[in-house]
């Protein structure tokens, strides 16, 4: 079966995570107001722990065709 | 005549990090004054202010840049010297060859040899111009009108532009002049 995900509230794939934190961390270590109160000093930490709760206000815009989500079986 | 005209334009704008709290459409007219203003197009004439902005599209971050970067569509006013036009300035500095004349975000030349049809000579002392037979003077802070017969605008170098100016045709010269001659007109048809 294939599910093609593109409704907004969806799972991050770990991709997308990836390209998120990055992103997030780039722009902090370039000065951009950190959005929650943290004792970390490595942006790439603190933009985890804004990850973690959600705060990031980036989203991922998925093309229509751009990935489908697999089952196992459909694989081999 | 046209001399300044609203235009329509569309760019993307980068927004550095570190204003992102701010309220984006301030920052983005910020942006777009310190981006645009003064610019220089040989096709739409020199940017002389962002009157509004119409859209700004979702932002963007590309790899490799923490930047966000967005499309803005904004009107904006530009200012257009054309050949052939007749416009109206001040006198801001005379050379010995001429005369530069402020005619609005740019300074236009009045070659010496294009003021009047008289014989101008450069009066270094007082810096100004007088005519040999006429005496006529043109001086620093008068105002001419003037038309427009040449124009080189350069895109990279704004202020290497080049606007040549000729008053040498009925009813353009100084404002001062024109009066004269208008009052010697009404004398004439007086008397």
């Amino acid at each position: 079966m294939i599910d093609i995900k593109r409704a907004f509230p969806f799972e991050y794939t770990r991709f997308e995570k990836a390209r998120i934190i990055g992103a997030r961390a780039l722009q902090i270590a370039m000065g951009a107001p950190v959005l929650i109160e943290t004792d970390k000093i490595d942006p790439l930490d603190i933009a985890k722990e804004e990850f973690e709760k959600g705060v990031i206000p980036i989203t991922v815009k998925r093309r229509r065709e751009s990935f489908v989500w697999l089952e196992r079986h459909e694989l081999f | 005549m046209l001399m300044y005209a609203r235009i329509k334009i569309r760019d993307t704008v980068r927004v550095v990090p570190t204003r992102l709290n701010e309220d984006i459409e301030s920052v983005i007219m910020d942006l777009l004054w310190e981006q645009f203003e003064g610019k220089l197009d040989r096709e739409y004439g020199m940017i002389i202010g962002i009157e509004d902005i119409e859209d700004i599209g979702e932002g963007k971050i590309i790899e490799g840049d923490g930047a966000v970067y967005f499309d803005v569509t904004f009107t904006a006013i530009v200012f257009k010297p054309l050949m052939q036009e007749i416009v109206e300035g001040e006198v801001v500095e005379i050379v010995e060859f001429g005369a530069f004349v402020s005619i609005g975000p740019l300074d236009a030349l009045l070659h010496m040899s294009q003021i009047t049809d008289d014989y101008m000579t450069y009066d270094e002392k007082n810096k100004r111009l007088v005519g040999k037979e006429t005496k006529k003077v043109l001086q620093e802070g008068d105002f001419v009108r003037a038309r427009i017969v040449a124009l080189s605008l350069k895109e990279r170098e704004p202020d290497k532009s080049k606007i040549g100016l000729t008053m040498r045709q009925p009813w353009l010269g100084s404002l001062k002049w024109i009066e004269e001659e208008l009052k010697a007109l009404e004398e004439g048809l007086n008397g």
